[in-house]
């Protein structure tokens, strides 16, 4: 079985993908049965769906690739739990009138959990030094496509919602911690 | 029937354990001659490369490569004694450290944690290729001492399995020092003062050992 150095580098090289690919796989196993239960109770299952296959193929590539796409992995789906919940908890809820005013509160758990999520990625990001974009980037897409089928719920308006809480919350974070 | 270590045959079948000397890699790496083999200032690279390659940073697997190979290569030969099984061993061995590369915790000690997985593969390695030929032991029994009776040589045999499995569970500080007392194995670099020292702690360890065993000694 002996094989010359670079036959070995090459051998080496590929054995430490296919680590990083298995521990990738692993890390993201969890989220199968999460997003098979969003599927079940989402308005749209073909919506639960399309995100759940985008939010576990996005987190196995985004550990296999590392450095700040894979340090983006944890927080990125902690923030999106905000927009998860908070919706799903709502969806029963009746509108809320102020005036003549009305808006489901479905829709406001969507901006609300998309201005939690937005708060979390930009403070983790305003914190690094370097990659901030790609951070935003990478645990921004992960946050907001764990929320999706939650506001699902409020339709359009409740994913609009997210990602303009989102981005709401993520704005000002940044620009506070812009460096000079 | 229980027997006492005074009557064991041991530089024999200490020869056979010697090659177990690094069973236990980490200490096998504090204690044996493997801390020769990488100073400081590459320990200190490979912790930084290892630390790289686990958070994802491929530009770090070509140095991990050159500080790893003769790392792996030196403690397969080491351990298995056999330049051409050392070789295939030390190849293994090396793609099952880059396989595990990501799950390296950097504020663990990277040799140790290299040397455990290198360990681990070349004793999976010995094992099946001492199923395939004959062990020691049977080789032993291929060649009977001509003026043993078959009694005696069943029961050297015991006995030297009783001692090899007491031996089995000693740091290979301990028995390296227990090898040299007995002249088995080169005299480590040690002040007398030291092995001496070490070796009180061995046969120490080698009494409870077999105490744990056979309830005797």
């Amino acid at each position: 079985m002996e094989s010359s150095e670079p036959a070995l580098l090459a051998r080496a090289r590929r054995a430490y993908e296919r680590g990083r690919l298995e521990a990738a796989l692993w890390r993201a196993a969890p989220l199968v049965p999460i997003a098979a239960w969003t599927w079940s109770w989402c308005r749209y299952p073909a919506l639960a769906a399309l995100c759940g296959v985008a939010l576990v193929a996005l987190a196995v590539a985004f550990s296999w690739r590392g450095r700040v796409w894979g340090r983006a992995v944890v927080p990125g789906l902690a923030a999106g739990l905000a927009p998860l919940v908070l919706p799903f908890l709502m969806r029963g809820a009746r509108d809320v009138c102020v005036g003549e005013m009305c808006c489901s509160l479905c829709l406001l758990g969507c901006v609300g959990g998309g201005l939690v999520a937005g708060v979390l990625v930009g403070r983790r990001a305003a914190s690094l030094r370097d990659g901030r974009g790609t951070f935003l980037a990478a645990a921004g897409a992960l946050a907001l496509l764990a929320g999706a089928p939650a506001c699902a719920f409020a339709g359009a308006m409740g994913l609009a919602g997210l990602l303009l809480g989102f981005a709401g919350g993520t704005a000002p974070v940044l620009l506070a911690r812009a460096p000079a | 029937m229980p027997v006492g270590l005074p009557l064991l045959p041991l530089p024999g079948l200490l020869k056979h354990h010697r090659r177990n000397a690094a069973r236990f890699a980490p200490r096998a790496e504090r204690r044996s001659n493997y801390t020769g083999r990488m100073d400081a200032t590459q320990r200190r690279q490979l912790q930084d490369v290892l630390a790289r390659l686990a958070d994802g940073d491929r530009a770090a697997f070509p140095p991990a490569f050159t500080l790893l190979w003769p790392v792996t290569r030196a403690f397969a030969r080491s351990f298995l004694r056999d330049e051409g099984g050392a070789e295939d061993a030390a190849q293994q061995a090396l793609i099952r450290v880059f396989l595990r590369a990501a799950e390296f915790d950097a504020s663990r000690p990277a040799l140790p944690w290299v040397l455990g997985i290198v360990a681990n593969e070349c004793r999976t390695l010995r094992r099946q290729s001492q199923r395939r030929r004959e062990g020691p032991l049977e080789e032993a029994d291929a060649h009977p001492d001509p003026g043993a009776s078959p009694e005696e040589g069943a029961r050297r045999r015991d006995l030297e399995r009783a001692a090899f499995a007491a031996l089995n569970g000693l740091p290979a500080a301990d028995v390296e020092a227990i090898l040299a007392h007995i002249g088995a194995a080169e005299r480590p670099d040690l002040p007398p003062a030291t092995l001496r020292k070490r070796l009180e702690r061995a046969l120490k360890r080698l009494r409870r050992s077999w105490s744990e065993r056979h309830g005797i000694l």
